[in-house]
Order: structure tokens, then sequence, then C-alpha cells
């Protein structure tokens, strides 16, 4: 169906549509739409109002309580018992070394499944498939009895080997998306004299740089937001800002705990800037690769 | 003679031998190129699941893998000592318990969620305007760190004067329900559909754009309303991503670790944490005997407990997927 026919329709339709029921439907629609917006924003919006409130005090006061405490922000950045800077550094750091090499090799296994006749292949597939279904809870801790072993604790090594090993979700979504090129392309680059890994290198990867947006951010969200890791496997000075913030921030370092919602719902707003500002750059390559891997269940 | 039938072999075994190392590098390419995934799932994957089964049969504890001599004492490491372990959670009503939420909490999260991401879908699927505008605002909740989330949503639910209790109190109920100690469940469901549906809405959408736009027009000439249109096409067409939306509903709340943690009411603790029992799942469970009581080979049977009934569940559902997942024609699979 051609774009003009498309558009040929629609025009008929909203004439033929125009009447007291399809203005009270589209209300209805656009009240829906706005207010489920609403809903899905709302925590955002009270975190981030609440974090303009007087330091000591909580979530109480009016809904906008004047004067916004605009430095509060400075105040989470530069908290001496919470050292942001150096979790942010540390954050940064520890999400690429594990999100980069993710999405490499879990590209790269795509194309070696999608790509390849070998004997054993669909077997390996299907593992890979199964291995999705493995409970978290049956590897997680006893990764950490063998990281414990072999003197990995307290190092960043686990996000360089679990970026290495790729992830079996990404695989399956690189190997879909690979198996839709054309495969005249592999033979081009054969006749030019092009290796496999070199064909890899130069003609697949500049060529599926939406579905690499797809990875990177669904990758690299999870790692920037990881709780769990860092807060096994890493020691004060080490960690990210997840286990740092998650206690909260401290009115009365060393003596009493006493939490400030306001200072660390700033730290948390903080925390938030990066993968948002990174998803709204990746936004548009982002809604190209979703629609055309398409899942299929 | 000699060199003339080696000639002659080398003439006719010439075209097939090329093919064959044609296939043999294909393979050596395909393995190389999968290799690092597989070294990591044999690492990395295999190799802790059989570290717990051998930790289950053991009294392991933490500190005793070698033996070790205190005060001219010598304790022996950790050993054998077959299934013990395994009976003493199978009479363990703390386990039971735990199972019991996580089971209740999928129960309601994954229908309730997959109802909201259909939602939102057919909502951004039935030609608003701002489409973008519209699935970002909904995706939103995706991509800020669970951290923030938590902390977020206990703004929300703050028992003085946090936005649920607000609008319960406006429209005349109390105001100073005590979301994180007293409902610990509704809220982590809550947390968790929103959370989610983000997702779920991009997958649906993305089924719901695959159906063929002819099969509408069809029943549009049959007389089919909005509503039959979408019990006849719509959501037969969408029960294979319905399918794969429930699998991976069941795999996201049986990995849950993180979430009831961050939303338990005091997170000074760190993983020892204490979790309400309303959000006291199966992982916090196994995650506290290991890493707050010590006990590794306790813990590591309730998870080689836990582990087949998740499987023989998932492989029902999956099964069960004949009778309902429509697969009539192999284009719209």
């Amino acid at each position: 169906m051609s774009a003009a026919a498309a558009g040929r329709r629609r025009r008929a339709r909203r004439r033929r549509r125009r009447t007291p029921a399809w203005w009270l439907g589209n209300l209805l629609l656009y009240v829906t739409v706005v207010g489920l917006a609403v809903i899905f924003v709302g925590p955002v919006v009270w975190g981030f109002l609440g974090s303009l409130r007087p330091i000591s005090s909580g979530i109480g006061g009016p809904i906008i309580e004047h004067p916004l405490q605009w430095h509060n922000y400075a105040r989470a950045w530069h908290y001496p018992d919470v050292n942001f800077p150096h979790y942010l550094k540390n954050t940064v750091f520890l999400t690429a070394l594990a999100t980069i090499p993710i999405v490499l090799t879990s590209a790269l296994a795509g194309f070696g499944f999608a790509r390849h006749r070998a004997r054993g292949r669909n077997q390996l597939f299907l593992l890979m498939i199964a291995t999705t279904f493995i409970p978290f809870a049956v590897t997680f801790l006893m990764t950490y009895f063998l990281f414990l072993q072999i003197h990995l604790i307290n190092t960043y090594w686990p996000w360089l080997l679990w970026g290495l090993s790729g992830n079996a979700g990404m695989i399956f979504l690189f190997r879909q998306f690979y198996m839709n090129f054309p495969s005249e392309l592999d033979d081009a680059a054969s006749i030019d004299g092009c290796g496999r890994l070199r064909t890899f290198i130069q003609v697949y990867l500049p060529n599926s740089t939406s579905i690499l947006a797809v990875a990177a951010v669904i990758m690299g969200v999870g790692w920037w937001g990881d709780y769990i890791w860092a807060q096994l496997l890493l020691n004060d000075t080490q960690t990210t800002l997840a286990p740092k913030l998650a206690s909260g921030y401290s009115l009365n370092p060393g003596g009493q705990s006493i939490a400030s919602i306001p200072l660390t719902l700033a730290g948390a707003m903080l925390y938030t800037i990066p993968p948002l500002v990174f998803f709204f750059l990746m936004q548009k390559k982002l809604a190209r690769g979703i629609v055309t891997t398409g899942v299929k269940g | 003679m000699a060199t003339e039938a080696n000639a002659r072999s080398a003439v006719v075994t010439r075209k097939p031998r090329r093919r064959a190392s044609f296939r043999r590098r294909e393979t050596l390419a395909f393995y190389g190129f999968v290799s690092p995934w597989l070294l990591g799932f044999i690492f990395l994957g295999l190799l802790p699941i059989i570290a717990g089964f051998l930790i289950s049969l053991s009294n392991f504890n933490g500190l005793n893998l070698r033996g070790y001599t205190v005060g001219g004492v010598h304790y022996r490491g950790a050993h054998y000592i077959g299934f013990g372990k395994y009976v003493r959670a199978i009479h363990d009503p703390y386990f039971w318990h735990s199972l019991e939420t996580t089971g209740k909490i999928a129960l309601i999260v994954i229908p309730l969620g997959i109802v909201v991401q259909i939602a939102l879908a057919l909502l951004l699927n039935s030609g608003v305007k701002m489409l973008g505008f519209w699935r970002t605002m909904f995706f939103l909740p995706f991509v800020i760190p669970v951290v923030a989330k938590a902390f977020m949503w206990k703004a929300i639910t703050d028992q003085d004067g946090g936005l649920l209790n607000r609008i319960i109190g406006f429209a005349g109920g109390s105001r100073h329900i005590d979301w994180l100690n007293g409902h610990p469940t509704s809220l982590l469901i809550m947390f968790l559909v929103w959370g989610g549906a983000g997702l779920g809405m991009l997958i649906f959408l993305a089924g719901m754009k695959s159906i063929p736009e002819e099969l509408y027009e069809a029943a549009r000439i049959d007389g089919a309303g909005r509503i039959r249109s979408f019990r006849s096409i719509t959501l037969p067409l969408l029960t294979p991503v319905l399918m794969f939306q429930v699998v991976t509903g069941m795999i996201v709340v049986s990995s849950m670790f993180q979430e009831p943690l961050l939303l338990s009411p005091n997170m000074q603790a760190g993983l020892g944490t204490y979790v309400p029992t309303g959000t006291h799942v199966f992982n916090i469970e196994a995650l506290q005997q290991i890493m707050v009581t010590g006990d590794w080979g306790y813990g590591a049977a309730e998870i080689w407990l836990f582990v087949p009934i998740l499987l023989l569940i998932t492989a029902i559902i999956f099964f069960s997927g004949k009778l309902w997942v429509y697969s009539g024609s192999e284009q719209y699979k």
C-alpha cells in the first residue's frame, strides 16, 4: 500500500468521522493518554519537588514549598559523607567496562549465529535460548562464591568478564537483525577479499547502528542502575553510586543516622541524569531499531 | 605409477577437499565468534550452578572451605553431608512462606502488568498525535536507575505527606497509611507494574504494528466494531507476544533481588536489611540465609528446591501455549 493511498484513506476517514461522537471519542482518548502519562511521570516529578524542600524537612509541607532549595543539588554533589564525584567516576567506568564489550561480543555472536553454517550451531542456539530461563538466583550467589575463590572480590575484573561474555538476550536480538541482512553483502565482501571478521567490522557493524543503540541503551541502563553486584562485590571506596545512595544522605554522619529525604532525592536525581541524557541522545535510533527488530514470539 | 595415481587422486579430490576446507573455515569462524559467549556461559553460568549443587550437599558456611586448627584443636573443612539441608528446607515454614509470597506477587504482577502494557499499546496504536512524546513518557521509568526509582516511590508513599496519601486523603480516606511497613506488597506491585510497563508496551506495540491493516479493513466491511476487531483480530494475533511477555514476566519476578531490598523501610544494613514479610520473596530468603546467617549449604539447598518448581511452572505455561497461542498461519507467527 503506497503512502499516498494511505494518506487519501486517512483523510477520507477523518472527513467521515467528524461527528460529535468522533469529538467525544477523541477527547476521551486524549484525557486517558494525558492521565496515564501524568501517572507515569508523577513519581519523578514528586521526587523532584521533594528534592527542593529544606534538607531537614520531610515530604509534608505544601506541594511546592517556597523558597525552593536549588542549592540542595550543590549540597548533594559536595556532601563530604558521600563524595558524589568519586562514585560517579566509578559508576561511569564500570558501566563502560561492562557495556561496551557486551554490545560488541553480542553483535559478533549474533553475526555468528545468523550467518554461519556449522555443525552444532542449532543446538548451541537452543542452549543459548535456554540459558535465559535459568533463574538468576541459581547463578547469582554461586558466582559470588566463585569470584571469592579466585580473589576477584574488590576488583573490577568481574565487570570486564561479564562484558566479554555477552548477553543471551542481546545475541538473540542481533541474530534476528542480521538474519534479515541481504546475503549479497557477504558475497560482495568475500569477492573483494574480505575475511569474515573484517566483513563483520566493516560491513555489518556500520549498517547496524540502530540495533547497536538498542543494545547499548538496554545494557548500559541496566549496568548503570545495578545495585546488587556492586553491593556484593565491591568495598566502600570502589563501589558505585547505587550502593552509596541506597543508604541515603545522613544528616548526622557518624552518630545516630537521620536520613535527609530532600538531599537523598537530590542525589537520586543527579544519579538519574546521565542515563536519561544517554537515552534522549539515542532515542531516534532507538525507535527505528525497535521497529526493525519487531519482537516475534 | 605412484605419482600418476597421486596426481589423479589429487585431481579427483581437489574440489571436495576445497569445499571441505571452506566448510571447516566456516565452522571455525562460527565457533570463534560465539566462543566469548560460550566460555562466559561455561565459567560464569554452568560452573556456579554445579558449585551451588555441590555446596547444597555440604556443611559449607563461608569460612570452612579448608580445615583449620584453632588452639591445637583441628576442625574439619566443609564436607559431604548428604541431603540433610534439603530435608531441613522442606520442613522450614519460612522457606515455604517465601515461595508463597513470590507466587502471590507473580500472580498479581504478571497479569496486571500485561493488561497495563496492552492498554498503553492500544492507546498509542489508535492514531494519537505526538506518538513519540507519549511513548517516551511511558518508557521513562525503564531508564531510571532502580535505586533512584525506589526513593521516588518512597516519597510517593511517604506516611506523612506522600502524594498517594494526599490523594487518598483528598478522596476521603485515611491520610496516614504506612505503606512501607503496613502494605509492602501493594507498594512492590505498583512499583513493578509502573517500572515494567514501558518495555512491555513497546513489545506489544511492535506486535500490533505487524498485524496487516487489511484484516481490520475486512472486519470493518463485515460490520465489526472496534471492540469486536480487538477481540477477533488483535488479541488472537498477539498471543505469541502475550506468551513471550508471560514467560519474561516469570523470569523478571523470579530474578527479583534489588526491588524488595530497596523498598524495605530502612536500607542502612545493605544486603542484611530487614525485608517485611509481605515482600520477603524467595530470593531474599536465600540471599539472607547465605549472607546474613552464613549457611551456604542451606541457602544453596533452598535454591535447588526452588529451581525445579520454577522450571515446572515455566514448562506448564510454555506447553499450555498449544491451547491458546495462535499459530494458524506461518505469516503471522
